[in-house]
Formats: structure tokens, C-alpha cells, sequence
């Protein structure tokens, strides 16, 4: 099994069959940023936020900017055609703590500011309050990027 | 000038015909010979880096892509059918094969796909249906004229149709015209040989199936019945299809429903049924293997289909299709058939019908170097049916004297009329066996 083809399944938005691939191949790649960027997106995509967090708390510790500077087409990025998804359900669900934190994930990859307001909106009920309190501190140290 | 490896390698890449390029392994591309700049009308420095599926934008680069089909089988693909999309927005269809690459540790590094342009058979089909009589079908005959004008009077129709005759007679370009006239022309039109898939198969590929349903079902997978939705389905060789399968299909029939393989959930499609056979449909349902219900459901239009022995009025104008078709697709300039090869061709028997007589013109055109077909050029079966007696009275026709003749040149083309050859495998000499040319008129 290859990187490869955890890639493919990536572009092709089969983001549980990509967990595995990717995972598997993180441990040996020249590259681990560009695979944790995309099991971040994965993790949410599938519902396992704690292990979304835990690769995008590394991401954000190494440098906020490797997601801050995500584009949208150069690095087929998927937030854009997700995240008004993630949104709309917003407003019905009545638990919406997991998607205050995956809606402040996923935004990191194009808009910062509102990726800060739902972090900070999760941050009261969060169970994974250490993490995100670390998160914020440094996107807000962090020199705002223009897209 | 000695060049260098790398210029080589590039030299070699953009002297092919066929299109080719690598993606590295997060799928964008990383080189591209000229060939596909040529296909695509893009040049490489506008695609180098970017995803293959933003340059291609196949509906195989969501669903299907060829890599992906390589890495999940560890098997190169080869000449499957697809689309790339050029640069004015233009389809092309193409023909592909792709291949994973890999370093030194076998992890894939890497894919190489290349393809072909098949847009000039495209052309080539469409400047033939101009020329044909009936959306696509040759024939003047008044049984061909009879069938075109039923075909006609049914095009508002939503009824099932059984088309019947025997093997080569046109069945699927008689259910194209079908198609190609009814309301449902701009919806899906989907085609299966029931005869190809075993009986296991057969129901996933009809009807889909999820994940697990069986050992190879390793994804959810639509059906053609869902694939033809608001539209039609071919079911060529309706015969050979199972009966626990012909239950299934009369349900789809009369209600419009079924359930994928391995799935309770019943789904619903709005779906003409063309259908076709060259088995005797009567006898096989006297003999229990065809479903007399599934055969009213079917037969609502019967459209039967004549050898071609019964029309035989129409040989030359199907010749004189195929010398068109076959003078495009091989860019030779032959446009004639002589006298004595049209004799040939129209008092032979056509047992394989329309599909033997389009094979033997094909293969007169690989033999022919100048710009007329002789009937020395058709295939050897044909010409045997005349050759003898046209040379000998009825006198001189004994059984021995044709079996001779026959033998003879069996062998003389078995080794391209290398005398000798041929006269070692009959067990005489060479000079016996001139002289028994002679005697036979046999000449190449």
C-alpha cells in the first residue's frame, strides 16, 4: 500500500480510505507536513476530532503558516466546497461542539479569522480545551497572511 | 552531436505518436511529450505542476481514475476507453493505458499514462451514417424498408422491443436507429451482452451491488439499470441469460424496480428495454430455458431481422459501404470492386451475414495495392465457393477434380505459393505439382 494511492483517494474526496494509506505512510515520508495537512482534513471529514486535533496541533507548533498558506487549487484543497456543509448544519444541531471544532480546523486552510472565532467559540465546553487554548495563542501571535 | 541522457529521453518521448504523460505521486503532472501538447492543444508549461485531474478533467479522474485502478490491482492498464477534454473545451475521446512507477524499494513513485486520439473514427462514423439509408443501416430491400418504417411509426413509444435474426444480420445497429429516433435519444443509452458475464456477474452488472455483497465486491458499484435511468438499455442475447435473472428482469419490466446485489433497499428507474437474439426464441421457451412471460413483457414490437442470403439486392450497396468505411480508417485510395469479385460476393451464401460480408472486405482491402478489389483478393472461402465452377463445365466438375482443386490451393496459400513447400507437404514433386496447376487452371 502506498502514499500514492492515499493521495488518489484523497483527490477523489475518499477521505476514510485515505486515513489509512496516509498514516501508514507518515512514518517514513521525506514530507510529513503535506500528509498531516491532509489527515487533518480527513479526521474531521470522518468525525474523529481528537485525532484531527492532535495532527493539526503539531502543524500549528511547527508553523501556523503551513496551513495558513494553503491554496485552494495549487494544493486541491477541499475547505471550500466542505465547510458550507459543515455550516449549514450548524444551525440545526443541537451538540455543535464537534463543529465548532472542526469548522475552526478546517478554516485555518482559508481564512484565518473565522478560524479563530469558532476555536475561541469551542474553547468554553471543548474536552480538548489545553490544546485549542495552545492553538489560539499561537494563531493569535501569528502575522496575519493576505490570501 | 552526442546528446545527453536526459535530452534523449525527451528526444525519444516527443518523436511518439501517441500522447504520454507522468504525474509524480501527489497526481500532478511532471512531464509531457508533444504528442499530447498536440492532442490537448495545451503546452507543457501551462500544465507542468498542476493536478492531472484540472488539465484532463475526465469524469475518469473522479471516479475511475486509471492509476488509482493500477495501485489498488498492482496491474497495468491497458487500452481502456476515455475522454480528455481540450483546451477550447472540446471532448476527445482517447484510448489509454496506464502504469504506476516505482523506486528502488518498489514504493510507487509515480504514473505514466499514454493515449491515443480516436476522434478520427469518430469522424469517420459520422461521415458514413451521412451515406446510409437508416440512421446507421444499409438496405433497400423491401424487408429493410418495412422494418425502418416500423421503426419509424414506434418512436413516440416507450414499448419494449425484441429484435430477432441470426448472428451478424445488424441487431445492435438496428436497436441504434431505435434509439436514435425515439424520445429518449438525449438520455443514457446502455448496452450489455448478456452472453459475456456469468450468471453471478451478470445480476451485479445489471443490477449493482454493495460492499461485501461478494468476495470481489470491495465498493458499492451502480448497475446499468441505474446508469440507463430515464433512458434505454440494450440487452443483446436476451437468450443467454439465466432464469433466476429473467425473473429479476420481468419484475424491472413491469413495475420498474429492483434491489442492488446484496441490498434490501428497492430502488426505482424509468428504463426502455431493447432486446436482442439470433436464438430461436420459440424453442428455447418450449424447452424451458426462456420465460414465456418475459417474452410477451418483450415482444411488444418484434422486429425480425433477414439473413442476408434473403436480400441480396442490398451486397452491393453494403460493399460499396465498407470500400467507403475501410478507405478512410486505412487512408487507402480503393474505391472500386471489379465484376467478377461482386459476382463473387453476391451469389456467395453469407453465413455469417453482414458481419462475414464487412470481414471480407476488410480483408480484400489488406491485400489490395492498387485502387480496385479482384476477386483474387477476397478471402480464400468465398472464392472457393466460385472459382471451381466457374472454370470447369458441369462435365468436367467431378468430386475428385474439385476436391483436388480445393486441396491444392489450401496448401499453395498456406505457404504463400511456394512451390516447393507446398509440394513437400502434398508428398510429390514439384514438377507434378505444376503440372497439375496446369491441368486445374490453378493460378494465383
Amino acid at each position: 500500500m502506498s502514499e500514492m494511492l492515499g493521495n488518489r483517494y484523497f483527490i477523489a474526496r475518499q477521505y476514510e480510505k485515505a486515513i489509512s494509506l496516509l498514516e501508514e505512510a507518515l512514518p517514513n515520508s521525506s514530507t510529513p507536513e503535506k500528509i498531516k495537512k491532509k489527515l487533518v482534513i480527513c479526521f474531521v471529514q470522518v468525525g474523529k476530532i481528537e485525532r484531527a486535533l492532535l495532527h493539526f496541533h503539531d502543524l500549528i507548533r511547527k508553523d501556523p503558516k503551513i496551513i495558513i498558506n494553503t491554496d485552494p487549487y495549487h494544493d486541491d484543497c477541499p475547505c471550500y466546497e466542505i465547510i458550507p456543509s459543515w455550516e449549514n448544519n450548524l444551525d440545526n444541531e443541537e451538540h455543535s461542539q464537534d463543529y465548532y471544532e472542526s469548522l475552526g480546523m478546517l478554516y485555518l486552510y482559508c481564512n484565518k479569522e473565522k478560524s479563530i472565532q469558532y476555536l475561541e467559540k469551542a474553547l468554553p465546553d471543548t474536552k480538548f480545551k489545553t490544546v485549542i487554548s495552545s492553538i489560539l495563542k499561537i494563531l493569535n501571535e501569528t502575522v496575519p497572511v493576505k490570501h | 552531436m552526442k546528446l545527453l541522457d536526459k535530452n534523449l529521453t525527451k528526444v525519444i518521448l516527443d518523436s511518439l505518436g501517441e500522447g504520454l504523460f507522468t504525474v509524480d505521486k501527489d497526481f500532478r503532472v511532471n512531464s509531457m511529450n508533444r504528442a499530447a501538447e498536440e492532442i490537448l492543444g495545451l503546452h507543457k508549461s501551462e500544465v507542468i505542476g498542476d493536478f492531472c485531474k484540472n488539465i484532463f478533467k475526465t469524469k475518469r479522474c473522479f471516479a475511475e481514475c486509471p492509476l488509482e485502478g493500477v495501485l489498488e490491482k498492482g496491474e497495468n492498464i491497458y487500452d481502456i476507453e476515455s475522454e480528455f477534454c481540450h483546451q477550447s473545451g472540446k471532448k476527445i475521446p482517447v484510448r489509454l493505458n496506464a502504469a504506476v512507477l516505482k523506486n528502488e524499494d518498489k514504493q510507487p513513485i509515480g504514473g505514466v499514462i499514454s493515449f491515443r486520439d480516436m476522434s478520427y473514427l469518430e469522424k469517420i462514423q459520422k461521415n458514413l451514417i451521412g451515406s446510409t439509408n437508416f440512421y446507421g443501416v444499409i438496405g433497400q430491400h423491401k424487408s429493410m424498408i418495412d422494418i425502418y418504417s416500423l421503426i419509424e411509426e414506434v418512436a413516440e413509444s416507450d414499448s419494449s422491443v425484441l429484435i430477432v435474426g441470426e448472428s451478424g444480420t445488424g441487431k445492435e445497429m438496428i436497436a441504434n436507429a431505435i434509439q436514435e429516433i425515439s424520445k429518449r435519444k438525449s438520455e443514457p443509452y446502455i448496452k450489455i451482452n448478456c452472453s459475456v458475464f456469468p450468471p453471478t456477474i451478470l445480476a451485479s452488472e445489471l443490477f449493482g451491488h454493495v460492499k461485501g455483497a461478494f468476495t470481489d465486491a470491495v465498493k458499492d458499484r451502480i448497475g446499468r439499470f441505474e446508469l440507463a435511468d430515464k433512458g434505454t438499455i440494450f440487452l443483446d442475447e436476451i437468450a443467454e441469460m439465466p432464469l433466476q435473472m429473467q425473473v429479476q428482469l420481468l419484475r424491472v419490466l413491469q413495475e420498474g424496480t429492483f434491489e442492488r446485489v446484496g441490498e434490501s433497499i428497492t430502488r426505482k428507474v424509468d428504463v426502455r428495454v431493447l432486446a436482442a437474439t439470433n436464438k430461436n426464441i420459440q424453442k428455447e421457451m418450449e424447452e424451458g430455458r426462456f420465460r414465456e412471460d418475459l417474452f410477451y413483457r418483450l415482444n411488444v414490437i418484434p422486429i425480425n431481422i433477414p439473413p442476408l442470403r434473403k436480400h441480396r439486392s442490398d451486397i452491393p450497396h453494403l460493399v460499396q459501404h465498407f470500400i467507403n468505411k475501410y478507405s478512410l480508417i486505412s487512408s487507402k485510395e480503393i474505391n472500386e470492386i471489379d465484376d467478377e469479385a461482386m459476382d463473387l460476393l453476391a451469389s456467395y451464401s453469407w453465413p455469417g451475414n453482414i458481419r462475414e460480408l464487412e470481414n471480407a472486405i476488410e480483408y480484400a482491402f489488406a491485400r489490395t495495392k492498387d485502387t480496385i478489389i479482384h476477386a483474387s483478393k477476397l478471402p480464400p472461402n468465398i472464392r472457393m465457393h466460385m472459382d471451381y465452377s466457374d472454370r470447369y463445365t458441369q462435365e468436367e466438375t467431378t468430386s475428385t477434380k474439385v476436391d483436388e482443386y480445393r486441396r491444392l490451393r489450401q496448401v499453395l496459400e498456406k505457404h504463400h505459393w511456394n512451390r516447393s513447400k507446398a509440394a513437400a507437404e502434398l508428398n510429390m514433386g514439384r514438377t507434378t505439382l505444376w503440372r497439375k496447376m496446369k491441368a486445374l487452371d490453378l493460378d494465383k
